[in-house]
């Protein structure tokens, strides 16, 4: 893994079509703005992280059928 | 897995692809009458790969989608979009292990066209909403 450090308002290319820019910078969270191409898709390692773990194997499974029946309940309560 | 029947919808592609399973463009929505609301994405060439989704209305009924120009233009969406009419907003849902309470994903909506069966998870940026809602 490449570390290095910046300041806020400094930016890095990865690439020479991708730019990062370091926008601004608080004690807990640094916001980054991303320069990239349309075709480059940017998002969150979490989301990709959730949409992996969301993923079944078996329907047929007593946990996953009774999760699916819990939510199910769930949101017909919301319905009505 | 059980065999839920295909939806008249036909196939739905995800021009930028899915988080998580990039390579993967094309899925289908099954649905199976006995499990509604929850219908299921699953993989066209890899059907192992199933994502059980709702309708995000039904998980929170003033839901505030919100999409950018390049959204809509993606997905070939007018100006006015009005959710259960002229797209599709629904939640993934992460149904655990049974350890935990099944959570719904209400910050990355996958936003389908059904107009043109083109669809993106789309991201909602500063937004309140949370990646795992329990539902």
């Amino acid at each position: 893994m490449l570390v290095f450090r910046r300041q806020q308002g400094e930016s890095f290319m990865v690439g020479d079509q991708v730019e990062v820019r370091i926008l601004e910078i608080s004690r807990t969270q640094v916001k980054i703005g991303v320069v990239a191409p349309r075709e480059v898709s940017i998002y969150r390692s979490e989301i990709s992280r959730l949409n992996r773990r969301a993923a079944l194997g078996d329907l047929r499974k007593p946990e996953v059928k009774a999760a699916i029946a819990a939510v199910q309940k769930a949101l017909s309560k919301n319905d009505s | 897995m059980a065999q839920p029947q295909p939806s008249p919808t036909g196939i739905i592609h995800f021009p930028d692809g899915l988080p998580g399973f990039e390579s993967l463009r094309q899925f289908v929505l099954l649905q199976e009458e006995e499990l509604l609301p929850i219908v299921f994405l699953v993989s066209l060439i890899e059907p192992k790969i199933c994502l059980p989704l709702a309708p995000i209305h039904q998980i929170r009924s003033d839901y505030q989608l919100r999409l950018t120009e390049d959204d809509r233009r993606i997905l070939g969406l007018p100006a006015e979009v009005i959710p259960g009419f002229n797209v599709l907003c629904m939640a993934v849902l992460n149904l655990g292990d049974g350890t935990q309470r099944p959570s719904a994903n209400l910050l990355a909506p996958i936003v389908i066209n059904p107009a043109n069966c083109t669809a993106k998870q789309i991201i909602q940026i500063d937004s309140p909403y949370s990646t795992a809602t329990e539902v």
